[in-house]
């Protein structure tokens, strides 16, 4: 069952999750070959870390990018046909639901796995001063469930009905517009009515944590 | 198992203007229960009501012995659903669609499957949004019939096909239902298909059943009575009288069901007499029947 | 202030208008001179008044912490007081009792500024298009030590108190800075390190250290403490900066950063643009040498950052406790390296050596996602999938 499912999403999602490959093997090369200042061979090494953090933001763009367009590939075939034949199959809704969503998480981690195979191999070819490792593995892990967090809101709001995501998104958007009114009429500063909720979410054990970070490929 | 398809008292409201309240019909099992009516009268949300893609307001839905919407799983895996509008995912092939269909359904048959996509023409590599209205048609009664069902739910199976192609869907139905004594609920506004096919026939209107009987007793119980002479107000009749409209002078027309040749005498007493039976056509009973229930005369 | 200038200076030019017809003899010369300077005291003595005017003309109650005092409005005096006691708490945590005669001599206003003001809208910078007079748009905070002011700080309205707090303690910073000798006070770049650090400033450091130009302040960061007393330029600055602090490797680069970049045409003109390049690109060191001796040899700065300077000053005051500064002020004349010996009461070289392993120690760890990290990923996740089961699409 998964593996049908798979396959569907698979044939769905792979223009992007094959783009997502190419761009995971690009980085790290533009990183460390052409951005990256070296002279006869040695790095200027506040050079090379200054590009593997510019990589770094690369990295989280394509996370963002791909998660969300798997994530509407996922449930883009069904929205367009009333989800009539998911709802006419025999298993559960909740379950079927889950069979997408790990679905989805199998292709992103396709991408990850990219990004840590071409990362590794591309540190591994590159002359390395001595203070800094590369790190190809945790970055693959941060990459995975850095792209798994938006993915992961997208497909919760396109799995549910259409006045549901009308009320989250009109929802976030009279807070944000409130809060925006009172920071221009000078009633409060600008985020203190919800500085609450961007806390929680910016924190460093909040959901968008893998975000703060850098996803260093090379570090000390 | 007593009835393939049990609803009692159900209820249900999806919008403003349409409501189906009280709705209660049965599906025996072993039967080809054709479920008419007009476009609008609730057929496909009933239908949706019953395979728990709805979630009825009230009542009680009981599906090859399961509760409905609790069971619907289990109950969805032993049917076989072809609904009005293609539900088929458009960037799949023939095969792929296939595919994924076999995984969900224990009781796939592969043998069979193939052997109907032969019969159809279908090709394995065609992509489904390349399918003509016949093609994704014909797919969707393949993928109902290779699962092996116990009962078959189709909502306007031969909606907009031609006449070959409806041909070789109903006879491949046909042929399935004779062999496995399957159970068949199939809705259509093609009174004259449903008759050829049909054992039972429920009648659908503004979201009510106004009739629901046997077949035979559908097509022959009603017919029309040329009157003259009859009083404004009768006494209980020993038929139902459907209606009745003047038409010239003391002439009136009469929608009667249940009529037997000796109930003229009847009318005789009444000081009426009888000038003219007409026998209906299915399709003039199915008007008659449903002009009937807009007046709110007893159907 | 500019408009207490202006007239000034308008005072000034018209007094010395007044000298211009030099037609009178040496003598009279001389009278005129000293009369054109009474004035000019006179107004300058005009000036300090309406400062000092300006000054009282905030009325309202004053905040005292100890000895600090703080002249504000009646609309800023609650978050002022308390503001003001969080720098002056952090400032004793190092100063001791010194913070309280530093602050005796400090003098403070915290003042409302106001004008009219257009609301416009985040991000876009568009609009409103309403304006209010007489707003309150600003604070701003100006600082005295003995009558001498430091530059002022602006401060947004509503007034954030963390940030009021900080602009007061690095007044406080730079007042307790100007009263050490040098060659400390400069080596501090001016700055007293009365800040505690926060739990991320060890890794950071350790991760700018690591990755520095320097090939001396990384060979420190990977246990070489000699190179760190080198790197930290703790005793007096090396003759040839660049082979005291640089190894080969590092040349290249050196020659292509150092310097004014506007002026490097003038600094290496008896270098073709090739030669340059062999140097800078293709690391020919001979020409690398070449380069790096036509500039001057200021052009080559204390290869270990400030902040980490900062760190082992702190150190130094942290283990020396009580007196730590007083011992610091008293080494006048010595090396910073001695400085600050004297001020921890440790040799140099083991304070150098503290505060190496605390930089090396704190070398940050797995790079794998740390368990809170991935606790609350997934946990986000598992919400997204729970909802996402939940969801019914007719519904």
């Amino acid at each position: 069952m998964f593996r049908a499912v798979f396959y569907t999403q698979w044939k769905w999602a792979k223009p992007i999750i094959l783009l997502g490959v190419l761009i995971a093997g690009y980085i790290p090369v533009e990183a460390l070959r052409s951005m990256a200042y070296k002279t006869a061979g040695v790095y200027y090494i506040p050079s090379l870390y200054g590009s593997i953090s510019s990589a770094s933001t690369g990295y989280q763009l394509l996370a963002l990018g791909v998660a969300v367009v798997v994530a509407i590939s996922a449930w883009q075939a069904d929205a367009q046909r009333q989800h009539v034949y998911s709802l006419s199959l025999p298993v559960p809704r909740w379950k079927f639901v889950l069979l997408r969503f790990g679905a989805g998480a199998a292709l992103l981690g396709i991408v990850a796995l990219a990004v840590g195979v071409f990362g590794g191999v591309a540190a591994a070819l590159a002359p390395l001063p001595a203070m800094l490792h590369a790190y190809p593995a945790g970055l693959a892990v941060r990459f995975w469930l850095g792209e798994l967090i938006p993915f992961g809101l997208i497909f919760a709001l396109l799995a549910s009905n259409p006045k549901r995501v009308r009320v989250v998104v009109i929802a976030i958007a009279t807070l944000v517009a409130v809060d925006f009114l009172l920071a221009a009429f000078g009633v409060t500063k600008t985020t203190e009515m919800t500085h609450w909720l961007w806390d929680a979410l910016y924190s460093s054990s909040g959901p968008l944590a893998a975000f703060l970070s850098k996803w260093m490929l090379i570090d000390v | 198992m007593s009835d393939a398809i049990a609803m009692r008292h159900v209820a249900f409201r999806p919008g403003k203007d349409f409501a189906i309240r009280d709705l209660s019909l049965t599906v025996p099992t072993g039967s080809i229960y054709g479920f008419l009516g007009p476009n609008g009268s609730g057929k496909t949300t009933t239908i949706k009501l019953i395979l728990g893609m709805q979630e009825a307001d009230d009542g009680l839905i009981e599906v090859l012995g399961h509760q409905i919407p609790q069971g619907a799983p289990q109950a969805l895996a032993r049917i076989g659903y072809v609904p009005e509008r293609a539900h088929l995912y458009q960037s799949l092939t023939v095969s792929e669609m296939m595919d994924l269909h076999r995984a969900f359904f224990v009781t796939w048959d592969a043998a069979r499957a193939e052997e109907l996509r032969r019969q159809f023409n279908l090709r394995h590599e065609q992509r489904i949004e390349r399918l003509s209205k016949g093609e994704s048609g014909k797919l969707m009664m393949l993928l109902a019939l290779s699962t092996r069902p116990e009962l078959l739910v189709l909502d306007e199976p031969t909606d907009g096909l031609d006449p070959v192609v409806r041909r070789d869907v109903l006879g491949a139905l046909v042929e399935y239902v004779s062999a496995r004594g399957a159970t068949v609920l199939v809705s259509s506004h093609l009174v004259h298909e449903q008759e050829r096919i049909c054992d039972w026939v429920g009648v659908m209107d503004g979201g009510n059943l106004v009739a629901e009987m046997p077949m035979n007793t559908f097509r022959s119980g009603i017919k029309r009575l040329r009157v003259s002479g009859a009083p404004p107000v009768l006494p209980a009749a020993p038929f139902t009288l459907l209606g009745r409209s003047a038409t010239a002078g003391t002439e009136e027309e009469w929608g009667v069901r249940g009529w037997q040749p000796e109930m003229s005498a009847w009318l005789q007493a009444q000081g009426a007499t009888l000038r003219e039976t007409i026998d209906l056509d299915l399709e003039e009973s199915f008007v008659e029947l449903l002009s009937t229930a807009r007046t709110g005369g007893t159907a | 202030m500019s408009d207490r200038r202006l007239i000034v200076a308008s005072l000034l030019v018209m007094a010395c208008a007044v000298a211009l017809p030099a037609q009178q003899d040496a003598a009279a010369l001389a009278a005129r001179r000293t009369l054109l300077k009474t004035r000019v005291d006179s107004l300058r003595a005009v000036v300090d008044a309406m400062e000092a005017a300006s000054r009282d003309s905030v009325i309202g109650p004053e905040v005292r912490v100890g000895t600090l005092r703080v002249r504000t409005t009646a609309l800023l005096h609650p978050a002022a007081d308390e503001a003001v006691k969080q720098a002056v708490a952090t400032a004793r945590r190092v100063l001791g009792a010194d913070a309280d005669l530093l602050a005796s001599r400090l003098q403070f206003t915290l003042r409302e500024q106001r004008g009219s003001q257009r609301w416009s809208f985040f991000p876009t910078g568009a609009t409103l298009g309403l304006r209010a007079n007489d707003r309150i748009t600003s604070v701003s905070l100006d600082a005295w030590l003995d009558g001498k002011a430091f530059p002022g700080f602006g401060i947004s309205y509503p007034m954030d108190r963390a940030a009021l707090s900080s602009d007061v303690l690095s007044v406080l910073e730079r007042a307790a800075a100007a009263q050490l000798p040098a060659p400390i006070e400069p080596w501090l770049e001016g700055r007293m390190p009365l800040r505690p650090t926060t739990a991320d400033f060890w890794p950071e450091l350790y991760r700018s250290l690591a990755t520095a130009g320097a090939s001396s302040v990384r060979r420190c960061v990977a246990g070489e403490r000699s190179l760190c007393r080198l790197a930290l330029a703790l005793d007096s600055l090396p003759g040839d900066r660049v082979a005291a602090w640089y190894s080969e490797a590092d040349y290249p680069a050196l020659a292509r950063v150092s310097g004014d970049p506007t002026l490097r045409s003038r600094t290496f003109r008896s270098l073709s643009t090739d030669e340059q390049e062999d140097c800078t690109v293709r690391g020919q060191l001979d020409l690398c040498r070449r380069m790096l001796s036509q500039l001057p040899k200021e052009s080559f700065f204390i290869p270990m950052p400030g902040v980490a300077r900062a760190s082992l000053a702190r150190l130094a005051l942290e283990t020396g406790g009580l007196g730590a500064v007083e011992r610091m002020r008293a080494s006048d004349g010595a090396s910073v390296g001695a400085q600050l010996s004297a001020a921890a009461g440790l040799p140099v070289d083991s304070l150098v050596g503290i505060w190496q392993q605390r930089v090396i120690a704190a070398r940050p760890g797995s790079p794998l996602p740390n368990a809170t990290f991935v606790l609350a990923s997934m946990a986000c996740i598992v919400v997204c999938g729970a909802w996402a089961a939940r969801g019914q699409p007719w519904k």
